[in-house]
């Protein structure tokens, strides 16, 4: 259980406690909405080709998460800029909403309004150093009781060693265009590491693009589990915002074509609808204390008396899991 | 349920447990192309009581995938980023291996049922009677790194304007032509606003089941309209809210907003270690018969949804409801901290707020979860429910009929029959 509740120092005790939570495109995009921000939403990738992205943008920053930690920085760390937004992740239970911040913060776009709270944060911040910064984050009352409320499940592990928190934190890696060049935003590291220019037509993903397939690549070959995701700005109004195009504006499209295009848009919007919908109730569902719910069904299954045949199937499960593990040792 | 759709034909085996349409995606070295063969994906059962999640090309009839999946192995999934095509991933938890499958069932409307029950059979599957034998290994690990090739992308991952979609595929293999739209589900309600921990809905009635009668009775819970509504009322009767024993537990961990969490993360995980067995309830509640035979009875659905958070859409089936909370992967979740918890011996306190029997109390203690079953199979008269009347549980172990012989339609009082008289 230490492992899962890594509060042992008093550093950490002071500067509040930071739950684990779940490493999921719809919890990110309800957290950053659950800072203030509005505008922005997070998407989980499964292919870097232009054009599979190409519906998606403008791509403000990818994510990209790991459960590993690499070393050694892929270009050179830079501690000169203050004009960059970053911060040393100090808390390792924090590192998801690190990492989005350190995202969010840099960005100036007219899709994302920061809102009060991280802008404020950031204002606050703005003269420190990364060290200082993250401290500054993990006394950040506001920002843990969002971070908090998305608290991923804690299960026990009997029979496993006790791990370090990193066992069961993914790293986060931030890829953002800053001022024409490229940036990965690791808080692992003392600052920003600069990794390539970005030329003035060119599309920075084009220049993320094999930067990341090499990571890949590499972890896959170490079979180390990684995920991509997206920053991007809200689907819903991106696609209601070029419905009034095609209904307002002249287009070069035929009635026809045009009404086709509203259409799928209109489907695309009712998509956007439902994962919100989706994500509201999975929220719902993760802050539920289920215990009163759990020992009354568990009391009528066992008036019905189904509860034993339950069990017992739930033993059988048990014994084929154990059995398929020492199968696999 | 069962994913078969009319004029699938006799090739369907009827003893999947699901099944549907659906073409395959090939990995040939990093690129990935669309298999435009007519399949199937369905899950069925073996002997030995293993899940297996396979694919078959319904042409040859051949079986070309045939997986061994445990329990939270793999998930199910849509995928979001390919708008057009109807594509869900099979996602390998434990690797990076994804095989991604495209719908090809005419029409749409079973879709997320189907992604539903492949999710529900993936991680709860139907009781199995012997032990299992050693599972298949899926050793070789590849990564979805997708570089199709400039064709095949829009076909996949047609964006907005782009004509043709995997639809297209379907029994029309050279030609490229406009795919029919997918049509969606109903899109979901307004937009509401987003739940900060402040504004957390709570369960509607205090969590512990009231002695006396509770200022709401069940059955008006239901007619609350909104969260907010729900969470004032709870403020009211909040003395027996199980949720403040747990906090009090759980005081210095302010961390968490989920009570039940708060007070999980301070028991130690020491106590109770060197248990060789984990049994995990959730392994086990596959929702299908028990589940429906408890909801199919109007007072156990009462019962039970008091203690679940108010739905966003008044008009929701209860029964569904209840349903849907118990297969989410939050719910599994917390049934499973629970029997671990429960196995660990840390679940007494907890479980004594609860009227539950001595003997429950008692196996909680001990943290012997079998002695806690056996005790629920026999501590309650049939009947009698937790919460719902607090008469039953007043009369707990005596006799439960409750007192119904009151002669209404007959009225022998003479004072009244003098008042009707009257009123002729």
């Amino acid at each position: 259980m230490a492992a899962e509740n890594p509060v042992a120092g008093t550093a950490e005790e002071v500067e509040g406690n930071w739950c684990l939570i779940e490493s999921d495109p719809g919890v990110f995009t309800e957290l950053i909405r659950g800072f203030g921000c509005t505008g922005a939403q997070v998407e989980e990738i499964w292919t870097l080709d232009a054009d599979a992205f190409h519906h998606l943008e403008p791509i403000h920053g990818l994510i990209f998460l790991f459960k590993w930690v690499d070393d050694k920085p892929a270009g050179r760390v830079v501690t000169d800029r203050s004009d960059i937004f970053f911060a040393r992740q100090v808390i390792s239970n924090a590192c998801a909403t690190q990492a989005l911040l350190c995202l969010l913060l840099n960005l100036r776009h007219s899709d994302i309004d920061l809102g009060q709270t991280l802008n404020g944060f950031k204002r606050f911040c703005q003269d420190l150093d990364p060290e200082t910064r993250g401290h500054c984050l993990g006394n950040e009352e506001k920002i843990r009781k969002v971070h908090n409320s998305f608290a991923r499940p804690v299960l026990f592990e009997f029979d496993t060693r006790p791990g370090s928190p990193d066992d069961y934190c993914y790293h986060f890696v931030g890829y953002m265009p800053i001022k024409g060049k490229l940036f990965e935003l690791d808080g692992m590291h003392e600052g920003p590491i600069e990794l390539a220019e970005i030329g003035q037509h060119q599309n920075w993903l084009d220049v993320v693009r094999p930067i990341i397939e090499a990571r890949m690549e590499r972890y896959s070959v170490g079979e180390i589990h990684f995920n991509l995701m997206a920053l991007v700005s809200d689907r819903q109004r991106c696609y209601e915002r070029q419905i009034q195009l095609l209904v307002h504006q002249p287009s070069p499209l035929s009635h026809a074509e045009r009404q086709s295009e509203i259409a799928t848009l209109r489907t695309f919007v009712k998509f956007e609808q439902e994962k919100k919908r989706r994500y509201r109730q999975e929220n719902i569902r993760r802050r539920h204390n289920y215990l009163p719910f759990i020992l009354e069904l568990l009391k009528q299954l066992g008036e019905t008396g189904q509860l034993m045949p339950i069990y017992e199937k739930a033993k059988q499960r048990a014994y084929q899991c154990q059995a398929y593990k020492s199968d696999k040792n | 349920m069962f994913g078969r759709q009319s004029g699938l034909g006799s090739s369907s085996n009827s003893s999947n447990l699901v099944e549907f349409r659906a073409g395959r995606m090939n990995m040939v070295g990093k690129m990935v192309h669309p298999d435009s063969r007519k399949g199937l994906v369905y899950m069925t059962q073996s002997d030995d009581g293993l899940m297996h999640f396979c694919w078959k090309d319904r042409t040859s009839g051949k079986v070309e995938d045939d997986l061994i999946v445990f329990p939270d192995d793999f998930e199910y999934k849509r995928v979001d980023q390919c708008k057009t095509g109807r594509v869900y991933v099979l996602k390998f938890k434990s690797s990076t291996r994804r095989m991604f499958f495209w719908m090809q069932e005419p029409k749409t409307d079973k879709d997320d049922e189907h992604c539903r029950r492949i999710n529900e059979l993936l991680n709860n599957p139907p009781s199995a009677h012997q032990r299992g034998g050693g599972g298949s290994n899926d050793g070789d690990l590849q990564y979805m790194l997708n570089n199709m090739s400039q064709q095949q992308l829009m076909q996949l991952f047609g964006g907005v304007g782009q004509m043709g979609g995997l639809s297209s595929l379907l029994g029309q293999m050279n030609s490229r032509t406009p795919s029919s739209r997918n049509t969606s589900s109903s899109g979901g309600g307004g937009a509401s606003a987003l739940q900060t921990p402040e504004n957390v809905s709570v369960p509607r009635t205090p969590s512990a089941p009231s002695k006396s009668g509770s200022s709401r009775s069940s059955s008006n819970v239901n007619s609350q309209v909104g969260e907010g509504a729900g969470s004032s009322v709870d403020a009211d009767a909040s003395g027996k809210n199980s949720t403040t024993s747990t906090t009090t537990a759980s005081e210095s961990t302010g961390a968490y907003a989920n009570p039940f969490q708060a007070y999980l993360s301070n028991l130690s995980p020491e106590h109770g270690a060197g248990r060789s067995l984990n049994i995990d309830l959730s392994t086990a509640l596959s929702g299908a018969d028990a589940i429906n035979q408890l909801i199919a009875d109007p007072e156990r659905v009462k019962s039970l949804i008091v203690h679940l958070p108010e739905s966003e859409d008044a008009d929701e089936d209860r029964k569904q409801q209840i349903k849907d909370h118990i297969t989410s992967p939050q719910f599994q979740q917390a049934l499973a901290q629970f029997s671990n918890a429960l196995q660990s011996a840390q679940l007494g306190p907890v479980v004594k707020q609860f009227e539950l029997s001595n003997e429950a109390v008692a196996a909680a203690f001990s943290g012997n979860l079998e002695d806690f079953v056996r005790a629920l199979e026999k501590s309650l008269p049939a009947g009698a429910t937790m919460g719902g009347e607090p008469s039953a549980s007043e009369k707990k172990g005596s006799d439960p009929e409750t007192p119904t012989s009151v002669a209404r339609d007959e009225n022998t009082d003479p004072a009244a029959e003098k008042q009707e008289e009257k009123q002729k």
